[in-house]
């Protein structure tokens, strides 16, 4: 359901072609009173989306200077209310579960447990990265033309251990009866307070129209 | 370049997810099909792998340094479909965890940098991979998969009305260039390195299943026959640069050509001027082409068979 509200609302920032101030208000507003309600640090998320900024900052600025000034505005502020959005939700909602919700909207299964895997081992092997990069470093690495081949070596080196790694994952998963497909887990059940909270945030989401 | 939401144009993202959406079903179809359950966990790690390696800087001098994008690397390793389902559920992560990357042009990044990407850095390793140009071919996917990406992302921005100068084009063009010859000598350097280490992993991938590459060419075979058909009703029928120069300078080259062809000016002449005249020509022209292309393909793979004999 949140991700079917998430879609609405950035589908409706989408069409919003020439966005007035009130209507930017008050999709700020919404996400502001969803943030709230769910008890979320407001100060940290609107400063975590501002990190699109620099990136959107540049092509608004591109637009800025051919001369036209609105769509140069509406390219910045639909962009950081749709990076607001996405942090509401994914603060509020683990990708597991998001997961799942995209296998019950019919994803491919193949697709959703390769992204499941990949959340997953990101972190355990990003970390074995910076381990291997701190290693490089207090063995004398140091910027040049060797460490170029050096910085290849450390990713042959992480790519081996991945390797053997995936071989030790598919031997636990199959002591843990894994038969080709993994179990999807369960949905939580949906009340009709949830149905009536969606809902409205979707309503509210068409009413920015009507600002 | 990952596309942030509401930066494309309302048709263009929703054009982009519509291709998306059956091509990703059709590719995490392909890739069941082609790998059996052990290599499920591969899947997901190598993706996870990627994560990682991009920490790794490389340095290129003046104080920068760069990074692995991996798409070729993955098409290289695990065959192009398997590769493409990896790096979108890459972009996926990266969206809803990272915030790199909108929700709703998912699906314009799914099509430059998992589908188009992966397809343009695999396609130069598939065609040479048994040959002595083999690591050529790796830095020439690397550089095409980066390059074709950024191109893509260019053009969906041009066509959302994201008016950029001349000169800015340029400059971006350059910039993903010069990317792209990096994304190039980092994913040879590492495929090299893992051949060194451990050559059976680094020939572990599948060959690619030929539909792929046939599906592919089917589909550049029925735009060419598209544009070359229709396209003439749209075409401009303004001078280009060097025949408005040589106007300018009182050049008249075309009075007395060395050869009369009966298809001079993209026409054919019996026909006069019309669009089927033009038309017609144009099919013909490129029926030639290819026929000029399949024989030569054939004389090259002949002497390539010559050479690994």
């Amino acid at each position: 359901m949140k991700l079917a509200w998430l879609l609405a609302f950035v589908a409706s920032l989408s069409l919003l072609r020439v966005p007035t101030v009130a209507q930017l208000a008050g999709a700020l507003a919404l996400l502001i009173v969803i943030g709230a309600c769910g008890r979320l640090p407001l100060p940290n998320l609107l400063i975590r989306a501002a990190l699109v900024v620099p990136v959107v900052g540049l092509f608004s600025l591109i637009v800025y200077l051919s001369g036209d000034h609105v769509r140069a505005w509406a390219i910045l502020s639909k962009t950081y209310l749709s990076a607001l959005a996405v942090l509401l939700v994914a603060s509020t909602t683990p990708l597991a579960s998001i997961l799942e919700a995209a296998r019950w909207y019919r994803v491919p299964a193949m697709l959703v447990e390769v992204t499941q895997l990949l959340h997953r081992y990101s972190f355990v092997l990003s970390s074995h990265a910076q381990q291997l990069r701190i290693a490089f470093g207090s063995r004398g690495g140091r910027a040049g033309r060797e460490s170029f081949q050096a910085s290849a070596g450390i990713i042959a080196v992480l790519f081996s251990r991945t390797y053997e790694r995936a071989t030790l994952i598919h031997r636990a998963m199959l002591g843990r009866g894994f038969d080709g497909t993994m179990p999807a887990g369960k949905l939580a059940q949906i009340r009709m307070a949830d149905v009536f909270l969606i809902l409205g945030g979707v309503a509210c989401s068409i009413a920015v129209h009507l600002l | 370049m990952h596309i942030p939401d509401n930066f494309l144009a309302t048709p263009v993202w929703a054009t982009l997810d519509a291709i998306a959406m059956p091509a990703v079903a059709l590719v995490s179809r392909r890739a069941r099909a082609g790998t059996d359950t052990s290599k499920l966990p591969l899947l997901g790690v190598m993706g996870a792998f990627v994560f990682a390696a991009q920490m790794i800087n490389f340095p290129v001098g003046a104080g920068t340094s760069g990074h692995l994008v991996g798409g070729t690397l993955l098409a290289c390793l695990l065959g192009p479909e398997a590769a493409a389902l990896v790096v979108t559920s890459i972009l996926i992560v990266q969206a809803l965890v990272f915030q790199d990357g909108g929700v709703l042009a998912l699906g314009a990044n799914i099509f430059n940098m998992a589908l188009c990407g992966v397809l343009a850095g695999y396609l130069p390793f598939a065609w040479l991979r048994r040959t002595k140009w083999k690591y050529h071919a790796v830095f020439l996917g690397g550089l095409c998969s980066v390059f074709v990406s950024g191109l893509l992302a260019l053009a969906e921005l041009t066509l959302s009305g994201i008016r950029m100068p001349p000169a800015l084009l340029m400059i971006s063009g350059l910039l993903f260039l010069v990317n792209a010859v990096l994304e190039g000598a980092i994913t040879t350097v590492v495929v090299r390195s893992i051949e060194r280490m451990n050559p059976a992993l680094a020939g572990d991938a599948p060959e690619a299943h030929r539909r792929p590459v046939r599906s592919f060419t089917g589909a550049v075979a029925l735009a060419s026959l598209v544009l070359t058909s229709f396209g003439i009703l749209i075409a401009s029928t303004a001078p280009d640069g060097l025949e408005q120069l040589g106007m300018k300078m009182g050049l008249h080259w075309n009075n007395s050509p060395v050869l009369d062809s009966p298809l001079a000016s993209y026409q054919i002449q019996a026909l006069g001027a019309t669009w089927l005249s033009k038309a017609a020509a144009g099919l013909l022209g490129l029926a030639a082409i290819y026929t000029v292309c399949v024989l030569g393909g054939h004389v090259l793979a002949r002497a390539r068979r010559t050479y690994t004999s």
